[in-house]
Order: structure tokens, then C-alpha cells, then sequence
């Protein structure tokens, strides 16, 4: 919040992205992406680069931090040291970093069904490859991807959004440098089922009217976001199930009867990743379908 | 496969509230908690993702990993440690014996119980997906009998989904069982696998 400092946010009624008030940054979702995970998610959000993975239920180390009535959630979210321009000295958490885990925490403790797991532990690590503004709610985002593929019980698939004050307006999503020269910073998750509020930070200063507005602004949001985590998942299982179809036309033509070549889900979603080069994934012909589209 | 949809966690399966495994009552009827496929005429709700819970009468494949005064430690390949108390077999185990076992009992903290052990030597070990152990044993054992005379192997599948394959051709049955967690999922799987079977062994 460095105050606006003779910066103009909003030139002609468009942010310097080229984006309206209400707009989001361009969303690409991949679901189940590693292989040893129990769940991964990984997200490129405008210039943001976020990778989340899930491990567990699984055994609690040290033991002392056991609950016999449910499973414990333990969340870590952490910059890279190349994550941006700024220094991030040696890695590991900071100040910083140590209070955006907790929060992520609660906002997870409050979706999953964590009684059908006592004395587990569930491990969440999310992981800014990029960092180009908002992405604590980024990281929730690809963090829920990856809960909801490691088959881990949720109330709910959590949506994280960020709104703020750029010039005197209420905008959503924030990027770095509006974040950096606006006015306000508002990050908020909600359970977009229920409407249940899962995190609300504010930086700077709203007025009532301007919050509801916001509100008006995110709830907007986080449908487009929820509906595009939803396709990221059901992407995992339509892709191998189009590849199969389609394999089995083309070997009832053949007359061959097998099936060896089909690829493992790890590799189709190597080739998921793909579609930032549209023309070589064409070229190829091994397009197994568009998550996002 | 009419009347199927795949959901995901905090979908609305039916305004009813229903009791099936990885759902949870709302207000509003019932959501499914984890990802799965759901069959709207039948009201059935089959898992997808979802990690092994102990449940008594289940047969599982496990290692044991310690010996103990009152009987062996054992790894289920679940959170929890399970014990096999010697008052149950008769048998000499030493650490990483592979077993067959059955769960006896289960108490609210999950201590694990377990009883009538079969040790299972030689062969491979290889684990499944939990969710995926119903389709590889099959409707009336039928997968894994094809699997058994299809690749000449004696398999095991432990509900934990740890399966344990001894034979003359267990890469063979390792592969068809990574094929069958990867296409669990879509319609047709046992005709499927028989005919990628005939096709390996020509």
C-alpha cells in the first residue's frame, strides 16, 4: 500500500493489463500433475506460476501434534527465491510466509471432513513458482485442486479472490502493481456452495458501501473460478476416457484388438500442460483435450 | 452408462438425504465429499479418489514389520499400525513376511486388530488405487479370475489395495492391473482387459 505516488492504475477505463474493473486475468487450471503426491494442482494465473501438492492422511511426525478426534491440516506456502524481482534471501518461510500458512490453514480446516481421519495428518505445500500479485488466493486455488485429487473428504471446493481500490475504484483481481500503488487490498476466499466467508484480510481502507461492492465483485468472480476448477478435475477423467473411445474406434477399424499405447495419466497430463503451444500440440495430434476450454 | 455423472467435491447429488460412502448430509439433501461418479436412477455413488479406511471383515495384504511380546506389528498402508497378537496364529512371522490377513476389529482411536494370517512367499507386491480394488476383483471374483487364468499368476488384492502376484508371468499381471486402475472408471473394463490379454500373449 505505497499510496497511489503520481501512478495511474486506470487509464480509459482499463487497468494496465488492458483488463476492465471486473475482469480477471487470463486462468489456465491442471489437476493431478505429480506423480508421488497423493494430489497436486498447478495454476497459471496472469504472470503467477503456483504448484500445490497434497499429501495425506498419513502418519503424524512428530507424534506430540496428534488429535485422536480428526486429522490435523498443516499448510505451507512459501515464495521461491526466483519468484520475483524482489530478494527472497535463502528460502524457507519468513515472516511473511509463516502468517499466509496459517490462514491458508484455517481456510482448509474449515472445508474438509477431517473426523473421517483421526490421528492423521494432512500436508498441503503450495509453492509461488512466479508471484505477480495475489497469490496467497491463487495458491488456495491450485491448493483446493489438489486436495479434490487426493480424494481427501470436502465440504466444499474453496475459491480465493482478490478485490481492491485502483484510482477510486473497486477492482478485482489485483495485480502486482495495483496491489503495490492502489489504495486497498482485500484478499478473501469463500466455499462458493455455501457463500461461507473462509478468509477475509483487508489492507488499506474501504468504506461500507465500497465492501459490499466488492463483495458484489468477488461472489461474480469466484463462480468463473469455481467453474474452472471443476473442469480442471473433470478434465483428469473425460481426457482418458476420450483417448480410450477414440483409440477403440480406431482399432475397431484396424481390427486390432490392442491397447498397450494408451498413455498413463501422468502423461496425459504432461501433455495437458501444453496448450501455451497450441500449434505443436495440433501438429502432434496428441491433444487429449482442452481443461479449460 | 446413462443416468452417470462424474462429480466433485460439494456437488448436489439429490435433494434426499441418502447414506453412501463419500457423501456427507447438507441442508439442502446430499453432496458428495470427493470426486466420483454418480448414478442418479440407482442413487449410487462410487468413489473415485479416496485414500484406504480400516473396516472390519476385510481382507488385506500386509507386511510385518516388528516383532513384539504380545504378537507382530504390522503395515497395512494405511495412517494407522495395525497388531497381529500371537494369540491369533500359530505361525512364526519375522519382520518383512508378506501377509494375507483379515481385520478382526477396529476401536474409535483405529487401533487395528487383525486375525487368521495366510503368509504369502515369493512373488511381487504392486498397490492399487483403494477405490479401484472393487473393479479389480470384479462382479463374482470374474476380473480377477480372468487375471489368475489369463497370466498364470496366483493374485491377492487386499482391500488396502496392496495386491500380491506369484507366477510365471507377474509383469504381465502387474501391467493389467495398471490398466485396469487407470480405465476403472469407463464402461466395459472386463471385456477389455480380455481382449488386451489375448492380444499380449500372441
Amino acid at each position: 500500500m505505497g499510496g497511489n505516488n503520481g501512478m495511474q492504475l486506470i487509464i480509459n477505463g482499463k487497468r494496465l493489463d488492458g483488463r476492465a474493473v471486473d475482469e480477471l486475468r487470463e486462468i489456465k487450471m491442471f489437476a493431478g500433475i505429480l506423480n508421488k503426491a497423493d494430489g497436486s494442482g498447478y495454476i497459471e494465473w496472469g504472470r503467477n506460476k503456483v504448484l500445490a501438492a497434497v499429501y495425506g492422511p498419513r502418519e503424524v511426525v512428530p507424534k506430540h501434534e496428534t488429535d485422536p478426534y480428526r486429522a490435523v491440516v498443516r499448510a505451507r506456502y512459501l515464495m521461491a527465491p526466483f519468484s520475483t524481482l524482489e530478494e527472497h534471501g535463502r528460502g524457507g518461510p519468513n515472516r511473511r510466509s509463516i502468517e499466509i500458512s496459517k490462514v491458508v490453514r484455517e481456510v482448509f480446516e474449515n472445508v474438509i471432513i477431517s473426523e473421517n481421519y483421526p490421528k492423521t495428518a494432512i500436508d498441503i505445500f503450495i509453492e509461488i513458482l512466479e508471484g505477480h500479485g495475489s497469490t496467497r488466493c491463487v495458491g488456495i486455488n491450485a491448493a483446493s485442486l489438489a486436495l479434490a485429487t487426493a480424494g481427501i473428504p470436502l465440504r466444499d471446493i474453496p475459491v480465493a479472490v482478490s478485490v481492491g481500490k485502483i484510482d477510486g475504484t473497486i477492482a478485482v483481481d489485483m495485480a502486482k502493481e495495483e496491489d503495490n500503488f492502489g489504495e486497498s487490498d482485500v484478499a478473501v476466499a469463500i466455499a462458493p456452495n455455501s457463500g461461507d466467508i473462509l478468509l477475509l484480510q483487508m489492507d488499506g481502507k474501504l468504506t461500507r458501501e465500497e465492501v459490499s461492492r466488492a463483495f458484489d465483485l468477488i461472489y461474480n468472480a469466484a463462480k468463473e473460478i469455481s467453474a474452472k476448477q471443476i473442469a480442471a478435475l473433470k478434465a483428469l477423467y473425460s481426457a482418458q476416457k476420450e483417448n480410450i473411445e477414440e483409440r477403440e474406434e480406431e482399432n475397431k477399424e484396424e481390427n486390432i484388438s490392442s491397447f498397450s499405447d494408451v498413455p498413463l495419466s501422468s502423461e496425459i497430463s504432461q501433455s495437458q500442460l501444453q496448450p501455451a503451444s497450441q500449434t505443436t500440440s495440433e501438429d502432434m495430434g496428441e491433444m487429449p483435450n482442452e481443461p479449460n476450454a | 452408462m446413462a443416468n452417470t455423472r462424474i462429480v466433485v467435491p460439494g456437488e448436489l447429488l439429490s435433494s434426499k438425504q441418502l447414506k453412501l460412502r463419500g457423501t456427507y448430509p447438507s441442508k439442502d439433501g446430499t453432496r458428495a465429499a470427493v470426486i466420483g461418479i454418480y448414478n442418479e436412477e440407482e442413487e449410487k455413488f462410487v468413489p473415485l479418489k479416496g485414500s484406504y479406511v480400516p473396516t472390519v471383515g476385510d481382507k488385506v495384504v500386509a507386511v510385518v514389520t516388528e516383532e513384539k511380546v504380545i504378537g507382530y506389528g504390522v503395515d497395512i498402508f494405511t495412517p494407522y499400525k495395525a497388531l497381529l497378537p500371537s494369540r491369533m496364529t500359530r505361525l512364526r512371522l519375522s519382520p518383512n513376511d508378506i501377509i494375507e490377513s483379515e481385520i478382526i476389529e477396529v476401536n474409535e482411536v483405529k487401533d487395528i486388530i487383525l486375525g487368521r494370517p495366510r503368509v504369502l512367499r515369493g512373488g511381487r507386491v504392486t498397490f492399487i488405487s483403494p477405490t479401484k480394488v472393487p473393479r479389480a476383483i470384479g462382479k463374482k471374483n470374474s476380473m480377477i479370475q480372468l487375471l489368475q487364468t489369463g497370466t498364470g499368476c496366483e493374485i491377492v488384492i487386499g482391500k488396502n489395495g496392496v495386491v500380491w502376484v506369484r507366477g510365471k508371468n507377474e509383469q504381465l499381471a502387474i501391467d493389467a492391473l495398471m490398466k485396469i486402475e487407470r480405465e476403472a472408471h469407463i464402461a466395459g473394463l472386463t471385456d477389455r482387459i480380455q481382449s488386451w490379454l489375448m492380444s499380449q500373449q500372441r
